[in-house]
């Protein structure tokens, strides 16, 4: 149901687009996602499967994620051409048809439809992001040969191409070592990480947006059902290296969206904790708390600046104005995890995950460096407030989107187990 | 190891070999055919007769083809690249694929399948039931990619604005970009 419409809509609008003006293209874009989000809820708490296609629950939350982004980031472009919100459509269905389906064959092609428009995203300002944009586009390639090349082998081993499937052997661990290096490339796991700074410094603050937000939560979809039944040696060692080199290399940042790219790096190790035990719920709430506060930050910034922006810029935000500056102290708090706010459940369900399969280590590591990554967003939160000449485009909308979504970031701490049932429902 | 398996092996191998050392582009393209219809002869050796044509027409046909036009263009039509974009990368190079050689290789050594389809030849007529019966989504999936992909394309070689919006001298930055 949400794939047909999210498909219809694509096509019809693909033909539209020649016909109607731009931003009346944009206000199609964002009838066309929520009918989409219409339809998720619609079926909410119901199965639908058709051949390798199956909703379920994890699918519902996961695309949930990826809509909002995809509609987030239209909602903040201003753009001369169509084919921009034409484009994150596209990557939004891909991203549904990646979370929806064990089917591997099926996930590399979802996995494609949702990075090729990224790819021509990320170059959308020519110029600056154009180097970034390459480096993106040929590792991606790469990427997605590794996952091909996974998906043989784990038909070789498996004699099925559903992920999923137990096997053993030396051939089934390489199988599901390749699929993870290809979907550990789109949530910037390290050491599939080089990509990240340079792209999410050089595109445009909305497409980074979506970066972190969709294509992360699509591609968790997946690694949930490729890899959380599959026990890896390697998975330890990935999210160790993630955890440390994201926040570390954070810490020496001096502009705000390499700073986060590095956070999203170490955000994306606390999240595969929760791959041990494949626990949906966990990881689910964890890249919602995720997806609303990088979301936010993200959006701050684009209203600051559509280009880079160094921290000194974002100095007296605050002053000039408190609504901006003040969604930016609570995204960055929330991506911390400190008490009041959704991020801490978020963290707080993972590590008890980690806890639950026994990875003491990993769980002592992922503290301490949680605790080291208080000293950049501290940075990040507290230059909102500090004396300097901040400047903010003055948009009455994404400023109202900017608070409500503070505000729900605090209420969801304050009351976590009021969503939970329903995410557990999907 | 048949006779035959060897030479394949041989083949697949040096041709292999002289994609990734010759210094002429255009010679390593032509190697690359080569390799090409090596791997076609294989595939229809295997029982995958219209995999093996697909190899021919789309690859040795199609894309190489596509290479070709790429060196014309960039070189003007002077293969003699010449130059090491990668400078002292080779032996990096060639110690990665070793490696993944070698795990390929031991992950491979000692299977046994323990399933296989009849594949009747491995022509159409097999195929095509398949296609459009077990594998219909993934096939409209790929539809839809294509469908992405083409738009795309279109929207990275256009211009920020419409040609026709753009001053004079905007227009040749644009047409040289």
């Amino acid at each position: 149901m949400t794939l047909l419409v999210l498909a219809a809509v694509s096509v019809v609008l693909t033909l539209l687009g020649f016909f109607v003006s731009v931003p009346a293209f944009k206000r199609l874009t964002i009838l066309g996602l929520s009918l989409g989000l219409l339809a998720l809820f619609a079926t909410w708490g119901r199965p639908e499967a058709f051949g390798p296609y199956q909703v379920d629950g994890v699918s519902r939350v996961f695309t949930l994620l990826a809509l909002l982004g995809a509609l987030w980031t239209v909602g903040l472009v201003r753009t001369r051409r169509f084919e921009f919100y034409l484009l994150v459509l596209y990557a939004a269905t891909g991203m549904h048809l990646l979370a929806s389906t064990k089917h591997l064959v099926l996930m590399l092609v979802a996995l494609e439809a949702l990075s090729l428009p990224l790819y021509a995203l990320a170059t959308w300002r020519r110029g600056a992001g154009l180097e970034a944009a390459l480096k993106y586009f040929l590792l991606g390639a790469l990427a997605a040969a590794f996952f091909l090349y996974g998906t043989a082998l784990f038909y070789g081993a498996t004699g099925s191409l559903l992920a999923g499937t137990p096997g053993e052997g030396p051939l089934y661990a390489l199988a599901v070592g390749l699929l993870l290096v290809g979907l550990g490339f789109k949530v910037a796991l390290a050491p599939f990480h080089f990509w990240t700074p340079d792209v999410y410094q050089g595109s445009p603050t909305p497409v980074v947006l979506f970066m972190a937000t969709g294509v992360k939560a699509a591609a968790f979809a997946a690694l949930l059902r490729v890899v959380a039944p599959a026990s890896l040696e390697a998975l330890p060692l990935l999210i160790a290296l993630s955890v440390l080199l994201g926040n570390l290399a954070a810490l020496s940042q001096k502009e705000a969206k390499r700073l986060l790219a590095y956070s999203s790096i170490a955000h994306a190790g606390y999240m595969a904790l929760a791959l041990y035990t494949g626990n949906a719920q966990a990881l689910g709430f964890y890249l919602l708390t995720y997806v609303l506060a990088t979301g936010l930050a993200f959006a701050v910034l684009s209203e600051v600046s559509p280009d880079q922006v160094p921290l000194e810029s974002l100095k007296g935000l605050f002053h000039k104005d408190p609504l901006l500056g003040l969604g930016l102290f609570v995204a960055a708090l929330s991506l911390l995890g400190l008490p009041p706010l959704a991020g801490f459940w978020g963290k707080y369900l993972v590590f008890t995950e980690a806890a639950r399969a026994g990875q003491w280590g990993l769980l002592v590591l992922a503290l301490l460096t949680s605790a080291v990554s208080a000293y950049y967003y501290l940075g990040l939160a507290l230059a909102v407030f500090q004396k300097g000449e901040a400047m903010a485009a003055p948009r009455p909308l994404a400023r109202s989107v900017a608070f409500l979504v503070a505000l729900f970031l605090l209420l969801l701490g304050l009351f976590p187990g009021s969503l939970l049932p329903a995410l557990a429902a999907g | 190891m048949s006779p035959w398996e060897a030479l394949a092996l041989l083949l697949l191998l040096a041709t292999g070999l002289l994609v990734v050392t010759l210094r002429n582009a255009i010679h390593a393209a032509l190697a690359l055919i080569a390799n090409f219809l090596v791997l076609a002869g294989v595939y229809v050796a295997l029982d995958a007769r219209f995999l093996g044509f697909i190899q021919i027409i789309v690859y040795a046909g199609a894309i190489v083809v596509l290479f070709l036009f790429v060196i014309m263009l960039l070189f003007a039509a002077q293969g003699e690249v010449g130059f090491d974009p990668l400078v002292r990368s080779k032996p990096l190079a060639a110690l990665l694929s070793l490696g993944v050689a070698g795990v390929l290789l031991s992950g491979l050594l000692g299977l046994k399948l323990a399933f296989s389809q009849d594949l009747q030849g491995g022509l159409p007529q097999a195929l095509g039931p398949l296609l459009y019966g077990d594998w219909l989504l993934v096939l409209l999936a790929v539809g839809f990619l294509l469908m992405a992909a083409t738009v795309v394309a279109v929207a990275l070689v256009q211009p920020s604005r419409p040609l026709d919006a753009l001053r004079p001298e905007e227009r040749k930055e644009e047409v040289l970009r």
